[in-house]
């Protein structure tokens, strides 16, 4: 069981003047300074919740606001999301807590199957550019969808196309169109690079993916890749991670 | 006939690799270092694909000038840097290509 919370313009950092307002009893708890250790406790209910800044997940449970700011409407100014946990030990004893209801139950498991089969890599990354600008709220599985099946559609006109104007050219792969998904690949590669850990993972996994190439069935890319999330991982522990929600 | 028991078996082989993950996962919350590793999944991936696509000729790993989609590859990354715009870097990527293969004919 987890609350999610969306603080308002929080420097994670400092973390200062921010008031956790409990969605469950409509408290609000004011946070100053640093993150009390064991968690915020809210007064109303009896949780003790924990901020962790790295999580990216869409606000649910509670909602904070700075302090003084006396209105619950959302903000207008862009905002940061950060997970509030409830804490394992602190168990309260009336009761369970209220199941959150899923807003977009209905139908989710059947769009992600489609999802799934339409995924590419493409719209992945207009996706994910699009949650992490928080610019879809709700139903965001529909959003992903519509990204899909327009890349689809699109792959497959374009194949059409390709069938047909392919049979006119001699030699179609001395043209070099294959390099049109490297090109494409670098320029989805350079605006994920917005911090050294990022950084760190893009240098190591491209070196191993280069070491590695010879290995048979793409293992050289699996390989790459853990290198580079592994690098990106011990890379945070020293320079901080940029944190967009 | 051949090519369309192809095409239908890699479709299922693309479905069971991503549909009961997708599905399991959209059930359930992940622990916050899994988000925090899954960040770099993208650029690692990513940048695993294009090193290898602009340095090795052949089987080799190539600097020559004569590698053009190393210098296109470098014109590419430029504008995209500079431009953040996936649609121009995709064009002038391209043309730098061409460009180059034609001053270096091959």
């Amino acid at each position: 069981m987890r609350w999610f919370a969306r603080a308002v313009d929080v420097d994670i950092g400092t973390l200062s003047a921010l008031t956790v307002e409990c969605k469950r009893c409509g408290r609000r708890v004011a946070v100053d300074g640093r993150l009390p250790k064991p968690g915020i406790r809210c007064p109303g209910c009896g949780f003790t919740f924990r901020i962790s800044p790295n999580s990216r997940r869409a606000s649910s449970g509670l909602v904070a606001a700075p302090a003084g700011e006396k209105t619950s409407a959302p903000p207008a100014w862009p905002s940061r999301v950060v997970e509030l946990k409830r804490h394992p030990r602190e168990e309260p004893s009336p009761g369970p807590p209220p199941v959150e209801k899923r807003p977009q139950s209905t139908g989710k498991a059947a769009s992600n199957r489609s999802q799934a089969a339409w995924l590419t890599d493409e719209s992945f990354v207009v996706a994910a550019k699009n949650f992490e600008e928080a610019k879809t709220e709700t139903n965001r599985h529909w959003y992903l969808l519509g990204s899909e099946l327009a890349m689809y559609v699109n792959w497959q006109l374009v194949t059409w196309i390709g069938i047909a104007a392919g049979q006119q050219i001699d030699d179609p792969q001395s043209w070099g169109l294959d390099f049109a998904m490297v090109v494409t690949f670098i320029g989805m590669l350079l605006p994920m690079i917005k911090d050294r850990p990022t950084l760190a993972a893009a240098l190591v996994a491209g070196g191993a993916a280069l070491l590695a190439h010879g290995l048979p069935n793409q293992l050289g890319l699996l390989l790459a890749a853990l290198a580079g999330i592994g690098a990106g991982v011990l890379a945070e522990r020293r320079w901080p991670a940029v944190v967009q929600g | 006939m051949n090519e369309f028991l192809l095409i239908a078996g890699m479709a299922v082989a693309t479905m069971a690799s991503r549909i009961p993950l997708l599905v399991w996962l959209s059930k359930r919350n992940l622990p916050a270092g899994w988000f925090r590793a899954l960040r770099y999944v993208p650029p690692a991936v990513l940048a695993a694909i294009i090193l290898p696509a602009v340095l090795i000729v052949d089987g080799k790993l190539t600097f020559a000038v004569s590698n053009a989609p190393l210098a296109a590859g470098i014109v590419t990354a430029l504008v995209g840097w500079r431009s953040r715009s996936l649609l121009l870097t995709i064009l002038v990527g391209m043309a730098a290509l061409f460009i180059w293969r034609a001053i270096f004919n091959f």
